[in-house]
């Protein structure tokens, strides 16, 4: 690597430590992992240190350009880990919710997965329209993540949302998994 | 059961349904244009409904919705900026129109600095009447009447911009006559307006 007082050093490191604070900051409320940022971040510094030669060139790249330019390189990061049959996932670094990674007792732990499997079931059965919907939330992602995949006004993704909970909730109660069942 | 807790049992489950192989999972190019927002209605429900019951797949599309999240901002940033800068250009140009309306009303009004804008009198009114558009700061107007050969007929000086000739003043019938005004100003300076000239009945 070129010494950091070269000017395209300069320049680069100064936009890739910008665009990947702000990737890192976007993703956690993703959960998304560091190191896929960090993996993505590198390509970038490569992809763009051959394309834009000079310090005042990558000053002046637009956002648009460096927005291209990480995609590209995070489709490439996706196709590579597929063809390895990578996952991406690590056991050691990557841990479930604290409330499921260290449950008070085995049994406990052994309820949660059962009813974790159930809760997929009940899912699953839902009407396609609120199905999605309602994964995408119990995937993580909030209100107006979900108004962006699916182009719905707030009031339609809110209300596909709750009908979908409360319908999801009447199925675990009819499976018998109502609040009672889980404190 | 809370949502927190049944979020944390979903994701439980869809990690415990990890696939081993890719074979069914969305293609990379297809969950790109889900983060990014690209798929409507039976596309876009398909593609979430399997990306969030696959860990792998969610994973993936947490990497790309998290970058296109950054240039979503970034644009809408960017169009912050630019309507904000269109606002100030619009503003400035709507304080400068405004300005200049207002010094063009002000002047036609009051009569610029620089020059004493005559008006011309009434024909055929009696007593003679000469007016004049008034000029900033002026203390005072000094008017001298002429005769076509330039021969003074009458000088006043007054505060107003209104001067009634008396009746005394002759002014030879059907010739041509001249009159002009300077204005003295409030520091000592001197507005001259042209020579104009009207012709008497």
């Amino acid at each position: 690597m070129a010494d950091h007082a070269d000017p395209v050093s300069s320049s680069l490191e100064a936009l890739l430590t910008r665009f990947g604070e702000r990737v890192r900051q976007a993703g956690r409320r993703y959960g998304l992992r560091g190191a896929d940022v960090d993996e993505v971040v590198q390509d970038v510094r490569i992809r763009l240190w051959r394309a834009l030669a000079s310090g005042e060139a990558i000053a002046r790249a637009p956002g648009s350009y460096v927005y291209r330019t990480a995609t590209s390189a995070a489709l490439d990061l996706l196709r590579r880990r597929r063809g390895r049959h990578e996952t991406g996932f690590d056991p050691g670094t990557d841990l479930p919710e604290p409330a499921l990674q260290a449950p008070a007792t085995a049994e406990r732990a052994l309820a949660d997965t059962e009813i974790a499997a159930r809760v997929a079931v009940a899912v699953d059965s839902l009407v396609e329209s609120r199905r999605a919907v309602v994964r995408m939330w119990l995937a993580g992602f909030d209100l107006r993540e979900i108004m962006h995949a699916f182009g719905h006004t707030e009031p339609k993704a809110r209300n596909l949302l709750y009908r979908g909970l409360a319908d999801l909730r009447a199925r675990l109660t009819a499976m018998g998994i109502g609040p009672e069942a889980l404190p | 059961m809370n949502d927190e807790r049944l979020r944390a049992l979903y994701q439980q489950a869809i990690e415990r349904r990890r696939p081993a192989e890719r074979t069914a999972c969305l293609p990379p190019e297809r969950l790109l244009a889900l983060a990014e927002g690209r798929l409507r209605g039976s596309e876009a429900q398909e593609a979430a409904d399997h990306a969030m019951s696959c860990a792998s797949c969610r994973e993936e599309y947490a990497l790309l919705r998290a970058i296109a999240r950054v240039q979503e901002r970034s644009s809408a940033w960017s169009a912050r900026r630019l309507a904000l800068a269109a606002s100030i250009v619009l503003a400035l140009g709507a304080i400068v129109i405004l300005r200049t309306t207002r010094q063009r009303d002000a002047a036609t009004f009051r009569g610029s600095a620089d020059e004493v804008r005559l008006l011309a009198p009434e024909p055929g009114v009696a007593p003679l009447t000469l007016a004049w558009r008034s000029v900033a700061d002026a203390s005072r107007y000094e008017v001298e009447l002429m005769d076509s050969a330039g021969m003074p007929l009458h000088q006043a000086t007054t505060r107003d911009t209104v001067l009634v000739v008396p009746e005394t003043v002759r002014l030879a019938p059907g010739a041509e006559h001249r009159w002009w005004v300077r204005a003295v100003l409030a520091n000592g300076r001197e507005v001259r307006s042209t020579v104009a000239t009207f012709r008497s009945r």
